[in-house]
């Protein structure tokens, strides 16, 4: 297998895992394949020779070391942190917040209808997101080699279309489609530029994609501290803007999953229909 | 030798910073006399950066060829500079109201002024660097700062009171989606720069360059929080008002100055141009009518949304009147597009922070207020009268007709002004104060600094003219 042909095929899948994937940790497995087929990238390109080459993969393969050990550490301490037992919090709002903690635990099946729907599509959009780059690579190669064009326009589409879709919703995924965005963009820069680029250039791409992912990575804690979002979703942030707090949450997750107190209550009626019955006539 | 010059006073904002942000953080913790001179230690760092900044950058930027820029080289490494230095003077304003009890909560952060200080910085590096996409890149890093301070004025803490709680979603929100649009449109800015520098000077195929420069223009909207990308602006100015001047004050005409030396490159002749400009003249009539109509329409209660209304209206007024001077295809134009650029970096921090303090002082609110705005629809003797003037001589050599355009858009921005002015004036609730206590507030050194910053770029840009 060529390298070109294999590098491709990382940057597919990578790209394919952010937007398709639901999982946070394998999001971000896919996001660091998908870096990594484009650090490999760099090496079809015309323009990136010799010391330049090293230079230029050196740099990428630190940054991306960088930003995936901070995104990485981050949500594992955030997925190890309990709400519940955060100090400071009132008991209506600790058991608020048990319940919550309790209910993610219950995942829906991943075989219900509505979830096969929901996957249908997002595979659908990620078949239409391929198709549209390999004609877009084909259609305007923009004098850069063809392969390494393939993967920019691969790259930045499957950021693209993961902002579309999950961009106001999955804080996790909006965090790596913004980043992918960029690193379509480093490469781009190393594919487009008419000289290879300069230290400066190399040195700044780098630091403000560090940088975004440090501000991405504050921002998950305090989605997860502040406001309160258990699988760092963006919708309590949103939610809170306009002023809708616990009350409507504490609401929708007692409706979603029974007390410990109802369970048992159900419990003994299902072993005594009708004692059941009778204490509740 | 240049090049150690130009490091040093790129980086003079950042080391004031870091220095100030120390004597900050040490006052926070200690209270009492000691506190008070920490304070003071903190602006002194801030006022010694800006004084050795300005003749270290003076003196670097003497070699043209260590600069290589393009079309407006020799006003662009003054605005560059001019710019910086307003950048600090906001920081040292910050600076000083925070470290004023009776201040305002907005301005109390400190973390701001270290935002402001890292835009300046970053600001001069973008302006006086060559390579356009470093330009790019550093103003990418400004938008990310930026958004670092708003959000680290959020606590990291569960807060019990709904309210305060709406407060901070709505700040944090506010940074996230100008984190975002600011990611989105650097790659957009790179990536069309990129095509733009590989097909601008050969002619061979002119469909990848206007495709160049379509991206190359939507990455500039983006940047510069323009519609329909303009959706934080808002929220910040709502929720994190100091930040939102960091933004807005420093940011935008960044990005202003950016486009002008991404663009100058293409050759754009008289026939393009006449083609084009109308586009400035166009929006800066219709920033007009809404000026108009906002200041008709939204009454009492309203005032600050009308009051941020019309700030909005007279920054897309003063950035109508850019694009024309952009698109003129002349020297004279695009001088005055950068001058008004820099007058938009003073007058909207003064705008935003006039309006910040109107409860707390009415009189230097209003006084602020018109300065800001008398500035931004360009009349004399203030900062934004010779660019307008530049660009209204480029407007006379294409058509009288776009010039009479302009003049209209500025005439209806300024109708807008003087109904807000005898809506909100009987309104008003004059607070019983003395000279001592109008003069020791924040808003007095602001206003101060920005009128004799106004009064320094008017005469300069007399100069520059001649």
């Amino acid at each position: 297998m060529e390298l070109s042909t294999f590098t491709l095929i990382l940057v597919a899948l990578g790209g394919l895992s952010l937007l398709v994937l639901r999982d946070p940790r394998a999001v971000l497995v896919g996001f660091g394949v998908q870096w990594f087929g484009l650090i490999l990238s760099f090496m079809p390109a015309n323009i990136v020779t010799g010391s330049n080459l090293f230079r230029a993969v050196a740099t990428e393969a630190l940054t991306a070391v960088i930003c995936l050990a901070v995104l990485a550490m981050t949500l594992r301490n955030l997925q190890a942190l309990k709400l519940s037992r955060l100090p400071g919090l009132s008991d209506e709002r600790r058991r608020v917040l048990q319940r919550a903690e309790s209910a993610a635990q219950y995942a829906p099946s991943s075989m219900s209808r509505e979830r096969l729907i929901d996957d249908a599509w997002l595979w659908a959009v990620g078949l239409v997101a391929g198709i549209a780059g390999y004609g877009l690579a084909r259609i305007y190669p923009l004098g850069a080699p063809e392969s390494g064009m393939l993967a920019f326009y691969w790259a930045l589409l499957a950021a693209a279309m993961t902002l579309v879709v999950h961009g106001t919703r999955d804080g996790v995924k909006m965090a790596a489609a913004l980043l992918a965005l960029l690193n379509a963009t480093a490469l781009a820069l190393h594919l487009l530029s008419l000289s290879a680029p300069g230290s400066m250039s190399l040195g700044l791409m780098a630091i403000v994609r560090i940088g975004l992912c440090v501000g991405l990575a504050y921002c998950w804690m305090l989605l997860k501290v502040t406001f309160s979002s258990t699988n760092l979703d963006l919708g309590p942030l949103f939610d809170g803007r306009d002023g809708r707090w616990a009350t409507e949450t504490a609401l929708a997750v007692s409706g979603q999953l029974p007390t410990d107190e109802e369970r048992q209550e159900e419990a003994a009626t299902q072993a005594d229909p009708e004692g059941g019955a009778a204490a509740g006539g | 030798m240049g090049d150690t010059r130009l490091v040093w006073a790129i980086f003079a904002p950042w080391i004031a910073a870091s220095l100030a942000v120390l004597c900050l953080q040490g006052a926070q913790r200690v209270r009492g006399s000691v506190g008070r001179w920490l304070n003071i230690a903190a602006l002194a760092v801030l006022c010694g950066g800006l004084l050795v900044e300005g003749p270290l950058l003076v003196s670097a930027t003497g070699d043209a060829a260590l600069l290589g820029l393009r079309l407006v080289a020799p006003p662009v490494s003054r605005v560059g500079l001019l710019a910086a230095n307003a950048s600090l003077l906001c920081a040292i304003f910050i600076v000083w109201a925070g470290s004023r009890e009776d201040s305002a909560p907005a301005f109390r952060s400190s973390w701001a002024a270290v935002g402001a200080c890292l835009v300046s910085g970053l600001l001069a590096a973008s302006l006086l660097v060559a390579e356009p996409l470093v330009q790019v890149l550093c103003l990418f890093a400004a938008a990310i700062a930026i958004s670092g301070v708003a959000m680290l004025q959020v606590p990291l803490s569960y807060v019990d009171d709904d309210n305060s709680r709406t407060l901070l979603a709505l700040r944090t929100s506010a940074a996230l989606k100008y984190l975002a649009i600011s990611a989105l449109g650097t790659g957009l800015l790179v990536i069309g720069t990129l095509i733009v520098l590989r097909y601008g000077l050969s002619l061979e195929d002119r469909g990848l360059l206007q495709i160049g420069l379509a991206v190359l223009s939507v990455g500039l909207v983006m940047r510069s929080g323009a519609m329909p990308f303009s959706a934080a602006f808002p929220d910040m100015v709502r929720a994190a008002p100091g930040v939102a001047v960091i933004a807005l004050g420093a940011g935008v005409p960044a990005t202003i100055t950016l486009g002008l030396m991404l663009l100058s490159p293409v050759d754009f002749n008289s026939a393009h141009a006449s083609s084009l400009a109308w586009l400035g003249a166009v929006g800066a009539l219709l920033a007009g009518l809404r000026a108009l109509y906002a200041s008709q329409q939204i009454r009492g209660a309203q005032s600050d949304s009308r009051h941020h209304i019309l700030v909005a209206m007279s920054v897309a007024l003063s950035l109508g009147w850019a694009l024309f001077g952009v698109f003129s295809g002349s020297r004279l134009g695009a001088t005055g597009a950068s001058l008004l650029a820099v007058n938009a970096a003073l007058a909207v921090p003064l705008l935003v922070g006039s309006g910040a303090y109107r409860a707390t002082n009415m009189r230097l609110s209003l006084l602020g207020t018109v300065v800001g705005a008398l500035s931004l629809l360009g009349l004399p003797p203030l900062g934004g009268f010779g660019g307008t003037l530049m660009v209204a001589q480029a407007a006379v050599n294409l058509s009288g007709v776009w010039l009479a355009a302009l003049l209209l858009g500025s005439l209806l921005v300024a109708g807008g002004w003087l109904g807000w002015a005898s809506h909100a004036m009987p309104d008003a609730v004059m607070p019983q104060s003395n000279l001592r206590s109008m003069l020791a507030s924040p808003i007095a050194l602001l206003i101060c600094t920005l009128i004799v910053a106004q009064l320094a770029l008017f005469f300069l840009s007399g100069h520059w003219t001649s």
